[in-house]
């Protein structure tokens, strides 16, 4: 039943992509099929991937056979199933949505805008269904670059726009740089085993000489980081999520991007055998990068939907500690407690998922009700659109990992993880692991001052400006969407009790271990992390805390109050301009940090006859972007010098272009000889 | 008597205790000062006078205005059930330990400096954005000084690790346990908003961080906030008086406690906000220090 | 317990070394950065006196008794009176902020454990656990002389090196022979004096302590 069900999610999605051409007639037809089809197509892969994770299931498809490369082969096991599910879910959800958001693009001339919008997102989802199910690098790397280039049109859907298709190209390139890396990675594994399919990958784990294992480690962690957003590779990450359609940004930031951490937890913990300690260390290195530089960047920003893609790098770097956390383990031997690093890895992946799509389709409902993503110019949103504040709330807590959010219970798994390494000896663990769990739980407040940031000026306070007076509340589609996923924000926090076996088996399969009952870390409910070290119980958290609340509120109730204005110190009346700005909200951390951000502002006065009357005022402030400064524009200058030089070969005479060409054949057949 | 209820006795008697804490502080200033202070009843009154009286609302206030008061209340009193009190069993200690404890608060605090930016003033917006930067340079060195300390005990229980120094000599913990107790007493003047932070009794809009976060509130919500305050300041006078000294009497302890926070008030005068962070750096480098001095004294030979 | 107290206590007064040299590291001001050399070299006693305790070496005593009358009463004198008479306040500036040169220090302190843990030769526990917080503390020392512009805060840094070499010392090898320790007393003393004397032929032909005015001497 498993295997007629994915194969419908395929057709499905196959369907969904033509679908749009086939109602040339209506757009609101085409509209409609297109995302009705991906609703359904997720809700199918839902099924079957929760058959898979639960029953254990599995099966194994193959398809035609190219001679030098073999047949494509499809095969779901309970990690490919986990990722299954994620994607799934999210895809659900955002297309949902999406019926009511892609309204926009109806009617503004061209027939085709929607039909091209529905082609390339089912195509998208289809794409990553089959990434993370393919068992050969061959096809993998197929549909890898199918999702690459897809996403990169998605990215310049809105082509007319200039930071668009700059954006593009930006992501465009680094995009490959990574796929070139990632297909070297699975070259030299090819040259070791003479195989292209994952299982001949495995078998011959245990014989790589350790150069191989190492190259092949580093190609992969380059490749997938650049996809993942990893530091310092991260840089397309907030140009190109923030100009797609937001549901696709969405689907971006909440699955695509996790893909990545599919490849190299299979790269790690299938394909590569032993893993020596400083491959974890390596990991962890990276990983805190990108978790305190995505969020001190995230913290700056006042485009929204910049300032969510910033944390997801954020994001990631959690994720990538528990991984990291998982290598670590696996090389000391201790795979109780890899186990639960790389559950705590999953969980979060899971839960950012979640919670960075939610907060990705409430900015949608923002900047499809206000057309502008700038926060200076928002503000007062919650009167006008309450269903979506109350959603974007819900996504904030969870980000920051406040209980008894879902955030809160991979952050604390993560934390456990990275405390349980202070009981090893090796390469410093003793010291550096409590050090990076302090240094996650400070990235934990600084999302936490970025999130009140982030709602606190678009939602609260007066309008300030016209687009945020004129905003009313999204559409009902949209709201559905929204809502679906703040109810999953709280279920998944409240009953990890019950997640957790799902994904002691996706983590199982990862990590290769037959033993089915080996990790035990929820009993009733309760989480608990190995060798006793804590237990929780976000249920009873939650439990408690409402009932506090109903309390509180029953025994006190709002009490007898009055409506006034705001407190002005006096003055006649509060203007919406006088409210805090979201640059001024970051100031404190801007100078603290000014080391890293090296700050520079410019302010412009125009001054009218008065010392004291200043008319109109002017303030900018810009930060530099560390890596681009230190490691990009360096080797744009090199690249450029660089082929600078190779123009002198280019004279424009076509005799000299052929022989060119000719020198190249000798030289080809002379080396043919030689080796 | 079961254990169940004394620990919610135990939250009880916390709620009652935390205004006379202040109180003790308040007066011990008074002392320096040559005042008299106020009499003890004077806390307690002045919070059920606030109970009774009209509140004024802002009107561009929403829902998150009236909720923050309750949610910080009622995530306190939470955090209040993971400490041990007077007792070492508490309410809530098998469900959830230090890390739950440090976002808990962070749950209340965040709800707090969402509620100030909604009378859309500019010092709710300025006590919000200051009160986030000073929360999130602490968070790590709290954690970290109970990272430290689980370190040790190899949990993160608090109700264990409360009671796994007294179960060896006090001296053989001590080179560690006084560093980390530097670093969590500089972490409790800033937690309670205290004077080289900031101070309690101002309305300078230079010099206010948690006042003018609240200054739009009034009536029972600031009742609820300002007894929530005095609550989380004798949470953290309780963690450390239990954490670090296993012995003696509870009341003792946090009496003792006070004074030594007084005397601090009495004796510094206000940090300049972009001097904070040294203070916390420092609070965090002791922590740490404290951490490394475990792995070297502990080293095996 | 009585047993356990000496080398439990020895632990303690390791710490709050550390501790001490690190808020000379930190503090802000000139006053607070004397006071605190005083109270490391204070500790530094301490240490020293149950050290001779532990071991039994009573020759400790004197070298004990000397960094008491020397480095906590005398030598912060003597800086009390340059400062008075150079008529200077506040004059800590650092090139590099207080968190960060915090944070550089904590690295220090691992990378000197981190490089000390194989070392041949060591064997009390004692031993172990002094050898890198020594390093430590003459890479503190350094590190304040490398990154301070004031030459009076150099001379703190000195003086927080010589403790750390003091300490590795008696904990090493419990104590140098008398005269040699008596020796190096002396040459601090001196080396205070001369170098105050240098200040003040600094200031008078610069017009301030600022060692970057140096600068000006190269050819």
């Amino acid at each position: 039943m498993i295997t007629s069900l994915f194969l419908l999610q395929l057709a499905l999605l196959v369907f969904g992509a033509v679908a749009g051409f086939l109602c040339r007639r209506s757009e609101e037809q085409a509209n409609w099929a297109v995302h009705l089809s991906a609703v359904f197509a997720g809700a199918v892969g839902v099924i079957y991937s929760l058959t898979a994770l639960t029953g254990g299931r599995s099966f194994d498809l193959g398809f035609f056979s190219i001679s030098p490369v073999g047949p494509l082969r499809l095969a779901i096991d309970p990690l490919s199933a986990f990722f299954v599910l994620v994607i799934s879910f999210l895809s659900t959800v955002t297309s949902i949505y999406a019926i009511g958001y892609s309204r926009h693009y109806q009617g503004d001339g061209r027939d085709s805008r929607i039909a091209c919008l529905g082609f390339l997102y089912n195509l998208f989802i289809l794409s990553m269904i089959l990434v993370v199910t393919a068992r050969d690098a061959f096809y993998f790397l197929i549909f890898w670059e199918v999702m690459s280039l897809v996403s990169y049109f998605l990215v310049v859907f809105e082509h007319t726009k200039p930071e668009a298709r700059q954006a593009g190209i930006f992501y465009f390139v680094m995009t490959h740089a990574g796929t070139a890396l990632i297909a070297a990675a699975f070259w030299l594994l090819f040259i070791e085993t003479g195989s292209f399919s994952f299982d001949a990958f495995r078998l011959h784990a245990n014989n790589l000489p350790s150069v191989v294992k190492n190259a092949v480690f580093l190609c992969a962690l380059a490749g997938f980081g650049t996809k993942a957003g990893l530091v310092p590779v991260h840089v397309w990450l907030p140009r190109a999520h923030p100009q797609a359609p937001s549901h696709v940004s969405a689907l971006m930031s909440g699955v695509m991007i996790k893909t990545a951490v599919y490849a190299l937890i299979r790269f790690l913990f299938t394909f590569l055998g032993e893993i020596p300690l400083w491959w974890g260390t390596l990991l962890l290195t990276v990983a805190i990068l990108s978790t305190l530089f995505g969020i001190l960047y995230a913290l700056m920003e006042h485009d929204l939907k910049r300032l969510l893609a910033f944390s997801s790098i954020e994001n990631m770097g959690i994720i990538f500690l528990g991984v990291g956390m998982a290598a670590v383990f696996t090389s000391l031997g201790e795979p109780l407690y890899a186990g639960f690093a790389l559950i705590a890895a999953l969980y979060h992946l899971m839960n950012h998922a979640f919670f960075k799509g939610l907060l990705f389709l409430g900015a949608g409902s923002v900047l499809s009700q206000t057309h502008t993503r700038n926060m200076e110019q928002l503000g007062g949103l919650i009167r006008k659109m309450p269903w979506t504040a109350g959603a974007f709330l819900i996504g904030c807590l969870a980000i920051s990992a406040l209980p008894p959010m879902n955030g809160f219970v991979s952050e604390w798994m993560t934390l456990m993880a990275l405390l349980a390494g202070s009981g090893f000896d090796g390469e410093g663990l003793r010291f550096f692991t409590p050090v990076l769990a302090s240094l996650l739980g400070f990235a934990g407040a600084l999302a936490a001052t970025c999130f009140v940031k982030a709602f606190g000026i678009t939602f609260l306070g007066s309008p300030r400006s016209s687009h945020s007076e004129q905003a009313t509340e999204a559409s009902v589609s949209m709201k559905v969407g929204l809502g679906i996923l703040s109810a999953g924000c709280v279920a998944l926090g409240i009953s990890c009790g019950w997640m957790i076996p799902l994904l002691n088996r996706a983590a199982n399969s990862a990590l290769g271990y037959s033993d089915e009952n080996l990790f035990s870390f929820s009993r009733q409910g309760f989480l608990v992390s190995p060798a006793g070290m804590s237990q929780i119980s976000p249920l009873v958290i939650f439990f408690t805390l409402a009932v506090l609340l109903i309390a509180l509120v029953v025994l006190l109730g709002k009490g007898v109050y009055r409506i006034g204005p705001s407190w002005a110190c006096g003055m006649p009346a509060l203007s919406p301009r006088m409210q805090y700005s979201a640059i001024g909200y970051s100031k404190p951390m801007r100078r603290v940090f000014s080391f890293l951000y090296r700050p520079t502002r410019r302010v412009e006065v125009e001054e009218e006859g008065h010392d004291l009357l200043r008319t109109a005022q002017r303030f900018e402030v810009k930060i530099e972007p560390f890596f681009e400064k230190i490691l990009y524009r360096p080797a744009v200058q090199w690249i450029s010098r660089l082929s600078e030089r190779a123009k002198q070969i280019q004279r424009g005479h076509i005799q000299l272009y052929l022989s060119y060409i000719f020198i190249t054949l000798l030289l080809l057949l002379i080396f043919v000889r030689m080796s | 008597m079961s254990p169940i209820f004394l620990s919610i006795l135990q939250v009880i008697l916390v709620m009652a205790l935390a205004p006379g804490v202040s109180w003790f502080i308040k007066k011990l200033k008074g002392a320096s000062q040559n005042r008299v202070g106020p009499a003890l009843g004077q806390v307690y009154f002045d919070l059920i006078k606030l109970f009774r009286k009209e509140m004024v609302v802002s009107e561009t206030a929403s829902w998150v205005f009236h909720a923050a008061p309750f949610v910080l209340f009622a995530s306190t009193l939470l955090a209040a059930g993971l400490v041990p009190f007077f007792w070492k069993e508490t309410l809530l200690g098998f469900a959830g330990d230090a890390i739950l404890l440090v976002y808990l608060l962070a749950l209340g605090r965040f709800f707090i400096a969402l509620a100030a930016m909604d009378a859309g003033t500019s010092f709710g917006g300025m006590g919000s954005s200051r009160e986030m930067f000073l929360s999130s340079l602490t968070e790590p060195a709290l954690l970290l000084s109970f990272f430290a300390f689980s370190v040790h005990t190899k949990t993160t229980s608090l109700q264990t690790m409360a009671a796994s120094l007294g179960s060896e000599p006090l001296t053989a913990t001590l080179f560690f346990t006084a560093l980390i107790f530097g670093a969590m007493l500089i972490v409790t003047l800033v937690e309670s908003a205290r004077i080289p932070v900031d101070n309690p009794a101002t309305h300078l809009e230079l010099t206010m961080v948690h006042e003018a976060m609240i200054l739009e509130y009034s009536g029972r919500y600031l009742a609820l906030i300002e007894w929530s305050h005095q609550i989380r300041q004798l949470l953290f006078f309780s963690l450390l008086a239990n954490l670090f000294f296993p012995f003696g009497f509870y009341l003792l302890k946090v009496f003792a406690l006070a004074l030594l926070v007084g005397w601090i008030e009495i004796h510094s005068a206000k940090l300049r906000l972009f001097r904070v962070p040294d203070l916390i750096a420092i609070a965090f480098v002791l922590a740490l220090l404290s951490l490394l001095g475990q792995l070297i004294i502990g080293r095996p030979s | 317990m009585s047993a356990d107290l000496i080398p439990s206590l020895i632990h303690l007064t390791g710490m709050l070394l550390l501790a001490a040299a690190l808020a000379i590291i930190a503090s802000p001001q000139l006053f607070a950065c004397i006071r605190l050399y005083a109270a490391h070299s204070f500790l530094l006693a301490a240490t020293t006196i149950l050290v001779a305790c532990h071991e039994g070496v009573t020759h400790l005593w004197i070298p004990a008794l000397l960094t008491l009358l020397l480095k906590v009463i005398v030598i912060p004198q003597v800086f009390f009176r340059m400062i008075r008479r150079l008529g200077i306040r506040r004059e800590v500036e650092s090139y590099i902020n207080i968190p960060f040169s915090l944070i550089l220090a904590v690295a220090l302190l691992f990378l000197s454990f981190y490089g000390t843990a194989h070392l041949p030769g060591l064997s009390g526990v004692e031993e172990r656990e002094f050898i890198p917080m020594a390093a430590a503390t003459v890479f503190w020392g350094m590190l304040m002389m490398a990154t301070r512009k004031k030459a009076l805060t150099q001379i703190v840094g000195l003086l927080l090196m010589e403790n750390g070499l003091f300490l590795m010392a008696i904990t090493l090898t419990s104590g140098m022979p008398l005269l040699v320790e008596l020796g190096i007393f002396f040459d601090v003393l001196v080396g205070v004096i001369i170098m105050g004397v240098f200040v003040f032929k600094i200031r008078d032909a610069f017009e301030g302590i600022d060692v970057d005015d140096l600068t000006v001497l190269k050819g």
